[in-house]
């Protein structure tokens, strides 16, 4: 990933503290919203220093499309693995098989990475431990076959397909 | 509208009884993050959302308050497990394989 | 609605009593970690449930700002942690 320059780093930051200040400011007056835009200005000039993998080119459209048709896919596979889950705590006899297995990322940048995680963490029966390099050491609340061929096949080979539309 | 959450707020009250059940019941820690946080991060952020379509001029923030949590929520999740995993906190006796490396150093 | 609104938080306040006998019984630290997470998020859920009912815009800000809190405890509670056990070694 080739490095943004400070201008784009300023801008994008910016940006999302402005979206954020109109967010938690919903009924918006005069006032609140001149006040809301001279603290952000100041504050990007501070922290552009910061958002190394960010700039101009995050807000292309086909990111921010990927971004949009990404929630409701995680979304729907929450929900879908929580039911598990229930199933799971409501039987009398409690079905775990658990253990913690290593899996392989081909996702490359630090934010693709923690994108990844979190999205692993979240639906339930699968808690990412740790992320050393290319390894992801995830524990798993049921699963048969514990080697990491499979454990890259089933649990982070699915979030990649759709993380890689736009994240490196 | 109304019927939408009210569905949505009975889904995640189920949830987050579901999520506090979890917790009674698993063997060890990693187990209990694995049901319990989640259960309940599902059922406060449909209770959220089902308040915001109840109330329709709340729905941006209501929205606002339950991406807050489902962003959250996995961090201090995974943080929880780490500090657990690195504090040498026993798994329980049906676990299969740990391969995760810190353990050896710990033995 | 107002029998319904009853039912949700009784339902609500149970799971919280729930949680809380783990906190008390739990054989470690993470454990009591743990349950306090759930009983902030479960708390949050029930405080925009009485909000609504209340018809009280304030209290989403309330709301709000205490998940906000809730998180930072929780990591710095796990940092503490974390660190604790790197001396014992």
């Amino acid at each position: 990933m080739e490095k943004n320059n400070w201008f784009g780093r300023w801008i994008y930051s910016f940006i999302i503290l402005s979206v954020g200040w109109l967010l938690f400011t919903f009924p918006y007056n005069q006032e609140e919203l001149i006040v809301g835009l001279i603290a952000s200005f100041v504050i990007s000039l501070f922290t552009a220093n910061f958002f190394k993998e960010f700039g101009l080119k995050s807000f292309s459209p086909m990111r921010i499309i990927g971004l949009i048709l990404y929630i409701p896919y995680i979304l729907w596979e929450i929900v879908i693995a929580n039911l598990e889950v229930a199933k799971i705590v409501l039987s009398p006899n409690l079905p775990i098989k658990p253990a913690i297995v290593k899996a392989k990322t081909t996702l490359k940048s630090d934010f693709g990475k923690m994108l990844l995680a979190n999205s692993i963490t979240l639906t339930p029966g699968t808690l990412t431990l740790d992320i050393d390099g290319d390894d992801v050491y995830i524990h798993c609340l049921k699963i048969e076959d514990t080697s990491e061929e499979n454990a890259t096949k089933t649990i982070t080979a699915k979030f990649e397909k759709h993380l890689r539309r736009f994240v490196v | 509208m109304e019927i939408i959450g009210i569905i949505l707020i009975s889904i995640g009250v189920i949830f987050s009884t579901l999520g506090a059940l979890g917790l009674i019941r698993m063997p060890d820690i990693y187990n209990r993050l694995q049901t319990s946080t989640k259960a309940t991060t599902l059922g406060a952020f449909s209770t959220i959302i089902g308040v915001g379509f109840m109330h329709p001029a709340w729905l941006i923030k209501t929205i606002l308050i339950a991406f807050f949590i489902l962003m959250t929520a996995p961090i201090s999740s995974h943080n929880l497990g780490k500090a657990a995993h690195k504090a040498g906190i026993p798994l329980t006796d049906k676990t299969q394989i740990d391969e995760c490396p810190q353990k050896e150093e710990n033995k | 609605m107002n029998t319904l609104y009853w039912i949700w938080s009784i339902i609500l306040s149970i799971s919280i009593l729930m949680v809380l006998t783990r906190f008390i019984k739990g054989p470690a630290l993470p454990d009591r970690v743990i349950s306090l997470d759930m009983f902030t998020t479960i708390t949050t859920g029930l405080l925009v449930l009485i909000s609504f009912f209340l018809n009280n815009y304030i209290l989403l800000d309330v709301s709000l700002v205490y998940a906000v809190l809730a998180f930072i405890s929780v990591l710095i509670m796990a940092r503490y942690l974390e660190s604790t056990n790197e001396e014992e070694k």
